[in-house]
């Protein structure tokens, strides 16, 4: 027998002794519960893309309408001014 | 065995449940020699049977049951021990968190303590090699279990056993 046998011993006593009473219970009452599918979770990150993808759309299409209403403003402004000069004889 | 492996791949709870009885103390002892960590051992052992239980459906050789098993085990434990390496890379002090050292004497029996030590100073391939053959796998067995030869298994255990007795100094050795 080798010097390690009976440490060996002791090392697997010891680990089983690490298991709390009911533990086979306890694996089967986990393996029972549902496990997310491939397809659910796919499901679930495609909706989160599009979430976000709808999101940035949404401020882009603002920020360029407040962008165009400005200028447009501003454009107007400018033809007013420019009639304003051509009324002049 | 064969029969309860048969009738626990059918889904018969109380043929799953014998199984995990049956295995539970040896798995433990595997988990506990390749980790070295008290801690991990139910996490872990409960890991192994909960993938057992799933996968059992898909296991085509009901004779290979045990080596299955404990290729499973096996395979679980070395990414539990990847995860945690790759988890001291962000986490600056979970390596302090997670090497606390159980003291000496907490764990058992000084010959516990000094294979654990030796354990310790092994990488872990080579504790999960010496675990499998310590579960009586045959060379064959533990090469399909590490995707090696039989001659890497071989010259890997050879060297391994040789360090393991090196760094082991039982009680009658002190």
């Amino acid at each position: 027998m080798k010097p390690e046998s009976h440490a060996w011993l002791a090392l697997n006593h010891r680990a089983a002794s690490l298991l709390r009473a009911g533990f086979a219970d306890r694996v089967l009452r986990a393996a029972r519960e549902a496990v997310p599918t491939f397809a659910s979770q796919f499901a679930l990150s495609a909706a989160t893309a599009a979430v976000c993808l709808a999101v940035v759309c949404f401020v882009h299409n603002r920020r360029v309408a407040n962008e165009t209403a400005r200028n447009l403003a501003a454009w107007q402004e400018f033809a007013a001014e420019a009639q304003q000069f051509g009324q002049f004889p | 065995m064969g029969q309860l492996v048969r009738r626990a791949q059918k889904g018969d709870e109380a043929a799953q449940r014998t199984l995990v009885v049956n295995y539970q103390r040896r798995i433990a002892g595997f988990i506990y020699a390749i980790t070295g960590r008290g801690d991990a051992v139910e996490d872990l052992a409960q890991q192994v049977f909960i993938k057992m239980i799933r996968a059992l459906g898909r296991l085509q050789e009901v004779s290979q049951f045990e080596a299955w098993l404990f290729r499973l085990a096996r395979n679980t434990c070395i990414d539990h021990l990847r995860r945690q390496k790759l988890r001291r890379i962000f986490t600056p002090f979970a390596a302090e968190h997670e090497n606390i050292p159980e003291p000496p004497g907490a764990v058992g029996s000084e010959e516990l303590d000094a294979l654990r030590h030796a354990l310790q100073q092994l990488p872990a391939k080579d504790r999960a090699l010496l675990a499998l053959a310590q579960e009586g796998r045959s060379q064959v067995e533990m090469a399909e279990a590490t995707g090696t030869t039989v001659m890497a298994v071989k010259a890997r255990l050879h060297r391994a056993r040789e360090k393991l007795r090196q760094f082991y100094q039982g009680p009658h050795e002190t």
